[in-house]
């Protein structure tokens, strides 16, 4: 009886060897490991100092005929060129009455001197005006104008002690 | 009495001889030798090599940028195969975090494993049967299309028969669309792809 189980133990252990060796097919593996992409960046800066956030555009006690002017810098501090800066002004609080009456002159300006003037309209018309075209990455130039907000000189009494307040979107585009 | 057996023993003997004798039949031999069995190999070659080769290291990349590329598949040994390709590796990170990133807002901005690139790039894998880096329909066998971050780590067992001697081609296509934004600022996407050539479809 012990002889017949031991050789039932080894005809199975004979079995299983072969179903192994079957599956032992051939095969190769080659790798391409390490394939990456990264992309850049895009970041539109207001040179300090000029019109920003923190530097807007204030005037008070305005005559018919007055003006005030800012210089504004762009400046591109991502790895990707920017190839558009769009400008928007959207109106938001105050007398809409007086904004949508102010006018807006945009002049070139390099080295902060004005230059000549590239657009002169009514301020609510401002709606993503190409204001500068092609900064660089990595802050490599900047892009200047001087923008001048005014109040025309047609305008009567009934603009008398108003206040309005606008913003300035400025939209760098890749 | 014994000499009786030692005639017997002898009359036995000279029985045997006489029988050897009548078996000496003609009789030739040829032989066979140098029968050899040999094994065959199977080899897979990734761009004529067997080293890690990185296809693709592009940086600097944003929303509409394109981009592709092309493994060269040979069976260089000597037995049919059967090409798979996993299993297959993904990893991103976020790596900075500028002001428009986080304005988008960007919870994983900066984090390391937390990009947004492989949610926001469509890739194309397939068998570019020749090698025209375009997915021809009825010619081309797709392998995955969709996400980046959608590929499968695995299960990619595709079975695409590889012949020995016979070359084949995987290009992978890839894009940002023109909607991805700022949340991919700076991200990266890492791919990392194992090609197994198999002797049998089931491995």
């Amino acid at each position: 009886m012990k002889r017949i189980i031991l050789s039932l133990i080894l005809v199975s252990l004979i079995a299983v060897f072969a179903v192994n060796s079957s599956q032992a097919y051939l095969s190769d593996t080659e790798t391409s490991n390490s394939n990456s992409t990264t992309a850049g960046s895009l970041n539109l800066n207001l040179v300090a100092g000029y019109l920003s956030v923190t530097d807007p555009i204030t005037a008070s006690g305005l005559t018919p005929g007055g003006t005030v002017s800012r210089f504004v810098a762009f400046q591109n501090s991502g790895t990707i060129a920017i190839s558009r800066v769009g400008a928007t002004s959207v109106f938001l609080s105050g007398f809409s009455y007086l904004y949508n009456k102010l006018g807006l002159r945009i002049y070139d300006a390099p080295s902060y001197v004005r230059g000549a003037l590239l657009l002169d309209t009514n301020l609510k018309d401002l709606s993503n005006y190409t204001i500068w075209t092609t900064l660089a990455p990595l802050g490599a130039t900047t892009g200047i104008r001087d923008v001048e907000v005014y109040l025309p000189s047609d305008v009567d009494g009934s603009y008398q002690n108003l206040t309005t307040t606008w913003q300035f979107n400025f939209l760098g585009q890749q | 009495m014994k000499r009786i057996v030692l005639s017997l023993i002898v009359l036995a003997l000279a029985g045997s001889v006489a029988i050897g004798a009548t078996r000496a039949y003609f009789s030739d031999t040829e032989t066979s030798t140098g029968n050899t069995f040999s094994a065959g190999t199977l080899d897979l070659n990734l761009d004529s090599g067997n080293t890690n080769v990185v296809k693709f290291t592009v940086s600097n990349k944003a929303p509409g940028d394109t981009g592709t590329g092309t493994w060269t598949i040979k069976n260089v040994g000597t037995v049919n195969g059967f090409l798979d390709v996993q299993p297959i590796t993904l990893s991103d990170d976020d790596n900075n975090c500028n002001e428009p990133e986080a304005a988008v807002p960007d919870a994983t901005c900066g984090s390391v494993g937390g990009g947004d690139l492989s949610a926001n790039m469509n890739v194309d894998l397939f068998v570019d049967a020749n090698n025209n880096t375009i997915y021809d329909v009825g010619g081309d066998t797709p392998i995955y299309t969709g996400l980046l971050s959608g590929i499968a780590t695995a299960g990619y067992d595709s079975s695409i028969a590889l012949n020995a001697g016979a070359t084949n081609y995987i290009t992978l296509n890839w894009g940002i669309p023109t909607t991805a934004g700022n949340i991919i600022q700076s991200d990266s996407s890492t791919l990392g792809m194992t090609f197994e050539l198999g002797q049998t479809a089931a491995q």
